[in-house]
């Protein structure tokens, strides 16, 4: 599926949400460049849990070894990062290995 | 954690800490599992974890064990194509689907020894994996 800027924004605001509440700051504290793992000492479950909630709410079926596959290619280390790598997963499937993003 | 392991190692080792509290986000409200942890778990995993008396510790020591694997071969997989097993002498796993094929060799080709300490409150698994030929050239 192709996304539309309303369908960006909601995933942005997504990620944005999730972050904010899963490691208690304030969203306005946020930003793309803020680090997962040394700003919010974010792990992998969270980014696990995220992907199932954006794989709920779109309908989206990818694997996690795709995903991982991906990761090694392009890693994904501050929300900015996560919000393109959960466009691209709603956008793309289990196709994203083959999108040079 | 992650090594960033040489292209030819002879030893590969991950390490995981995690909390069980965190895991009942995957549980139902009336303590099935929800549609999530088929993504992370083997049924097999899900099956024994709501039989036990703590289902989050469960599938937290189970999760521990495939981070700390996925960390040593430096790369995220299929999570529920792993199936941890719980043995006297410590976890064990069962492959499946990718695997059970082969699709991360050393899984099926190197040896490995895992220890998992596991409390109320947390996880900890380590796990080296060794390439053979290096443990015959230890001896």
């Amino acid at each position: 599926m192709s996304l539309d800027q309303s369908t960006s924004d909601t995933i942005r605001s997504l990620v944005y949400d999730y972050f904010s509440k899963e490691c208690d700051v304030e969203p306005t504290s946020l930003t793309d460049t803020t680090n997962i793992i040394e700003d919010l000492e974010g792990d992998s479950l969270m980014l696990l849990a995220l992907l199932e909630i954006v794989r709920k709410k779109y309908s989206i079926g990818i694997e996690l070894k795709t995903l991982g596959k991906h990761l090694m290619k392009k890693p994904a280390n501050t929300i900015g990062e996560i919000v393109h790598l959960s466009q691209a997963v709603v956008e793309h499937g289990d196709n994203i290995i083959n999108v040079d993003l | 954690l992650t090594f960033d392991a040489p292209a030819d190692p002879l030893v590969r080792c991950g390490v995981d800490i995690e909390e069980p509290g965190r895991f009942r986000r995957f549980l139902e409200a009336d303590g099935a599992a929800g549609d999530g942890a088929s993504l992370i778990w083997h049924p097999g995993e899900i099956g024994a974890a709501l039989k036990s008396a703590d289902p989050c510790r469960w599938l937290c020591r189970c999760f521990c064990c495939k981070e700390a694997v996925f960390k040593a071969l430096g790369q995220a997989y299929n999570y529920n194509e792993l199936e941890c097993l719980p043995h006297d002498n410590g976890p064990d796993w069962r492959l499946w689907g990718g695997l059970a094929a082969g699709e991360l060799p050393v899984l099926l080709d190197w040896d490995h020894q895992i220890g998992l300490v596991d409390t109320p409150l947390e996880s900890r698994a380590t796990i080296i994996f060794f390439k053979r030929a290096f443990l015959v050239y230890s001896k």
